[in-house]
């Protein structure tokens, strides 16, 4: 996202949210890992300085399937489980996050993290890599929704609000090809960044544009 | 919760629920990832939307939008795919259209990504979370090439995966980090855990019948402990969320 001219991948708030709505496991010493192709557990072989990958890389699962220890036991309030993936937007080659949900509310045992190999070939990962990202998400909820699909124009109120903000962003757009210098000066539409309609009013009270999440502390002697 | 996915294109992608079913995972003897549980509550958390057009996308690994190059495959007509692909955003980035603008109740955002353990090679999902209880615009589902060369996707195949997730909850966890050893109960029940898996693998490893015949230890599948403690009522070892449906008139 830093390459792109400008940072302005970072102009689309969807992408930045999602990098930091989660915490990162971060890999604790550079490893590269090798798949052969084949199904076999020894099909996967690792190399690092000292083979301290040992301490937390393995190939457990076969089939060119990494597995990372985590070095913890994640316990969640009651009703709530635990996301476990790939750090959102993180680009890698050859290789891709498994995805899980854990009932990490009442498990007394720790999840892996797992990455398979999307071709045969060799992965590199670097110290301090995001190899893991954990998310909260609630247990249950999603069970209760019933998807409704209905036409936009179902709803004449909402159906003129999004048509406008269409035609101002082809407009916009336009503009910009056409080489308007205010366009180009405003560079981008902030609407969504900014929360606000179109009209310049705020959308909601809650609208957010930066992310930053609590770092995780010691315990104290009041958490019991 | 309610979703109300409003059509903004007359023919948009097909909306199902998350499906268990993953090719690679097929493909292990036994099928054996199915007993990885939180793999399959993820496949099935969340509703996937699904190609209509079949494409090979080529990227020559420049930085403008001319530098990937859309082709139809087989039956697809030019049409119709350049109405659900198109490169826009340029950087080799893929833009998929939804034909849908989705709206969450207040409180809850959209997680747009890839189809969980869908396992693609040279391409991957990028991942945004959407304020979809109020933004009155649809979003589009983007993939990143992780290198220039060519990639496919098929008619039929998931190109997005929606879940709501709470809009603002997350920002007021504070993780805390503790010694196991600091409760006693729960380091027992991890230590007993830990015992009963080894000894059923070496029970394994012996050839025991009794072992060869369960072939794997379901305690997590069926929500319980090696000792008999057993999950809340609520434990889910199968996820098939809601189709969705039309909206009754006047809805």
């Amino acid at each position: 996202m830093d390459e792109f001219t400008d940072r302005h991948a970072y102009r689309c708030l969807p992408l930045t949210i999602a990098n930091c709505t989660g915490w990162e496991i971060l890999t604790p010493a550079a490893f590269s890992a090798s798949w052969n192709g084949g199904p076999a557990l020894s099909d996967v072989t690792f190399e690092s300085e000292g083979d301290v990958h040992k301490h937390f890389a393995a190939s457990m699962f076969a089939r060119g399937v990494v597995t990372f220890n985590t070095g913890y036991l994640f316990r969640t309030e009651s009703g709530w489980d635990t996301w476990v993936g790939g750090a959102p937007n993180w680009i890698k080659h050859g290789i891709q996050p498994l995805t899980g949900i854990v009932e990490t509310s009442w498990l007394p045992q720790a999840f892996t993290m797992n990455w398979r190999f999307t071709a045969p070939g060799t992965v590199r990962f670097e110290q301090g890599e995001p190899f893991c990202m954990i998310m909260p998400v609630p247990h249950a909820a999603i069970d209760a929704c019933t998807p409704v699909i209905k036409a936009l124009s179902d709803d004449p109120a909402l159906e003129a609000e999004t048509k406008e903000w269409m035609k101002s962003r082809s407009e916009f757009v336009a503009r910009v090809r056409a080489g308007d210098p205010e366009a180009a000066g405003q560079v981008w539409q902030r609407t969504y960044f900014a929360g606000k309609t179109l009209r310049g009013e705020a959308a909601v009270g809650d609208h957010i544009h930066k992310r930053r999440l609590a770092p995780p502390r010691a315990a104290g002697e009041d958490d019991v | 919760m309610k979703l109300t996915c409003y059509q903004v294109d007359p023919q948009p992608a097909e909306l199902v629920p998350g499906s268990p079913d993953r090719d690679w995972m097929d493909k292990f003897s036994d099928r054996h990832p199915y007993r990885c549980l939180p793999l399959v509550v993820a496949n099935t958390t969340g509703w996937a939307l699904i190609s209509p057009v079949s494409f090979t996308a080529t990227w020559n690994g420049g930085p403008r939008t001319e530098d990937i190059r859309l082709d139809p495959d087989d039956d697809t007509p030019v049409a119709l795919m350049n109405r659900w692909a198109v490169s826009h955003f340029s950087g080799g980035v893929l833009t998929f259209h939804t034909g849908y603008l989705f709206r969450t109740d207040p409180g809850w955002d959209l997680w747009v990504g890839g189809p969980p353990n869908h396992v693609k090679d040279g391409i991957q999902p990028l991942t945004g979370v959407v304020e979809t209880y109020w933004l009155p615009f649809p979003f589009t589902m983007n993939w990143r090439f992780t290198r220039p060369g060519m990639i496919s996707f098929k008619k039929g195949e998931p190109f997005c995966f929606i879940m709501p997730i709470p809009h603002e909850q997350m920002d007021e966890v504070q993780p805390i980090i503790k010694s196991i050893h600091e409760d006693p109960e729960l380091k027992r029940q991890y230590d007993a855990w830990g015992e009963s898996r080894t000894n059923f693998l070496t029970r394994l490893d012996q050839k025991d019948a009794e072992a060869i015949k369960n072939g794997w230890q379901r305690d997590y599948f069926r929500g319980r402990t090696p000792e008999g403690h057993v999950a809340p009522d609520s434990h889910i070892n199968r996820r098939r969320l809601k189709p969705p449906r039309k909206a009754e008139p006047g809805e």
